[in-house]
C-alpha cells in the first residue's frame, strides 16, 4: 500500500486529516515537531487537511498511483 | 447542546477550563497515542492508557468492575465526583472509555465536546505535571450493563436481522483497506463487512474540530440509513473504539434505547472461520 509522507512548514504538532474523494475522514494524525506525518492509503484521490491553533488551516489534494510506493507532499501553513 | 436527548453527557471546553481545579471534577485523558499525555495534558488530568489500563491482559477483554474500581480509586474518584473524559482523534478512545464506564455500571461520566483537538486548537493550557490524588473507596454503583455490549454469538445470531452499522471508512467497508490510513494494514484475516451492515463512518457525526454535529444533523445522518430509534442497532468498527463513538451518539446524544457496541468488531468477525462476509 502506498505511503503518503508529508511535511508541513510551520506545522509542528498540527492535526492532519486524510479524507477520501467523497469527503469521508479516513484517519487523523499529529504532525511531529518537524511537521512530518505519514498515512498509508490505497491508490486514489485524497484530500489532506491540516489544522493548527489560531484558526490556521491548509488543505491539499493528492493522487496516489497504483505503482507508487512513497508519495511526498510538502505543505506550508501560515504561522 | 440543548437539542440532544441527554445534553448533560457533554461539557464544552470553556466549562472545563472553569473546572480544572474543581475537586468535585476528575478529568481523565484516554488517548490513542499513549505518549500524548506525557507531552502535555489538561491541568489536573489523570492519564489512562487505553490498552494497558483498560484491558485484562493477557486475554482480549476489558478489565472487570473490580479493576475499574481500582483505577477510579487511584484517580481519587469518589461517589459524588463528576468524571470528564477527553482524548485525541475526535475523542475516539475517550468515547471508548465512556462506553466502558457505562457498561461497568458507572454513571457520573461526561465527555469533553471536541476533546483534545478542540482544546488545543483554542490554544488552551497544557501542563506536564502529573497530579496526585488521595485514593478513595469508590465502588461502581450499578451492575454490569450487558445490554450495551454485543459479543460474537449474539452478532452471529442477529446478522441480517437487526440493524448493523459499520462505522469504519468506506474503504474499509468495501474491503479495500483493513485499518485506518494512519495505521499499518494488519488486522483481520479477510476484508469486507458483516452482510447487511450499513456503512455510516463514525467521523460523519463530528465536525472538523472534533465537536459533535447538532441533534438534527445526527438524526438526519442515521435516519438516512433507516436508523431512527426503532429496533435494535449494533455498531462495530475494527476494535470497537470508533463504534463506541457512534454508540455514544446514538445512545447518549440521540437517546436511542437499544444500541450495542460490538467491540470484537472486524478484527474478530473478519477472522472467524466459515462466517458470511460481504464486500
Amino acid at each position: 500500500m502506498p505511503r503518503l509522507n508529508g511535511t508541513i512548514e510551520g506545522g509542528a504538532q498540527a492535526f492532519v486529516q486524510l479524507r477520501d474523494e467523497g469527503g469521508d475522514f479516513v484517519g487523523e494524525v499529529r504532525a511531529d515537531d518537524a511537521g512530518h506525518f505519514v498515512f498509508y492509503a490505497i491508490p486514489g484521490h485524497w484530500r489532506v487537511i491540516c489544522l493548527a491553533p489560531g484558526g490556521r488551516r491548509v488543505e491539499h489534494e493528492v493522487d496516489m498511483g497504483s505503482s507508487d510506493v512513497d508519495v511526498d507532499l510538502d505543505l506550508t501553513i501560515a504561522v | 447542546m440543548t437539542d440532544y436527548a441527554n445534553p448533560d453527557v457533554l461539557v464544552d471546553t470553556e466549562w472545563l477550563a472553569q473546572h480544572v481545579n474543581d475537586p468535585a471534577v476528575r478529568i481523565i485523558e484516554v488517548d490513542e497515542d499513549d505518549t500524548a499525555y506525557e507531552k502535555g495534558h489538561i491541568r489536573n488530568a489523570v492519564g489512562w492508557r487505553w490498552f494497558e489500563d483498560l484491558h485484562a491482559k493477557p486475554r482480549r477483554d476489558y478489565i472487570n468492575q473490580a479493576g475499574l474500581n481500582r483505577l477510579l480509586r487511584q484517580a481519587g474518584v469518589a461517589d459524588d465526583t463528576t468524571i470528564v473524559l477527553y482524548g485525541g482523534n475526535n475523542n475516539w478512545f475517550a468515547s471508548y472509555a465512556f462506553w466502558l464506564l457505562r457498561y461497568l455500571g458507572v454513571d457520573n461520566v461526561k465527555l469533553l465536546n471536541g476533546g483534545r483537538k478542540r482544546w488545543e486548537l483554542e490554544s488552551r493550557e497544557l501542563v506536564t505535571e502529573v497530579p496526585q490524588f488521595k485514593a478513595t473507596k469508590f465502588k461502581a454503583p450499578n451492575k454490569v450493563r450487558k445490554e450495551l455490549r454485543a459479543l460474537r454469538n449474539e452478532v452471529l445470531r442477529k446478522a441480517g436481522k437487526v440493524d448493523f452499522i459499520d462505522v469504519r471508512s468506506p474503504e474499509e467497508f468495501r474491503g479495500e483497506m483493513l485499518a485506518p490510513a494512519h495505521l499499518p494494514q494488519e488486522s483481520a484475516m479477510v476484508a469486507g463487512h458483516i452482510p447487511g451492515a450499513k456503512n455510516v463512518p463514525w467521523s460523519r457525526a463530528a465536525n472538523e474540530d472534533g465537536t459533535f454535529k447538532s441533534a438534527d444533523q445526527l438524526r438526519e445522518l442515521y435516519g438516512g440509513v433507516g436508523v431512527s430509534g426503532e429496533g435494535q442497532v449494533i455498531a462495530y468498527c475494527r476494535i470497537g473504539e470508533r463504534s463506541a463513538h457512534t454508540w455514544f451518539v446514538l445512545h447518549e446524544l440521540l437517546g436511542y434505547d437499544d444500541v450495542e457496541n460490538y467491540d470484537g468488531s472486524w478484527t474478530e468477525y473478519g477472522s472467524l472461520v466459515g462466517v458470511p462476509v460481504e464486500w
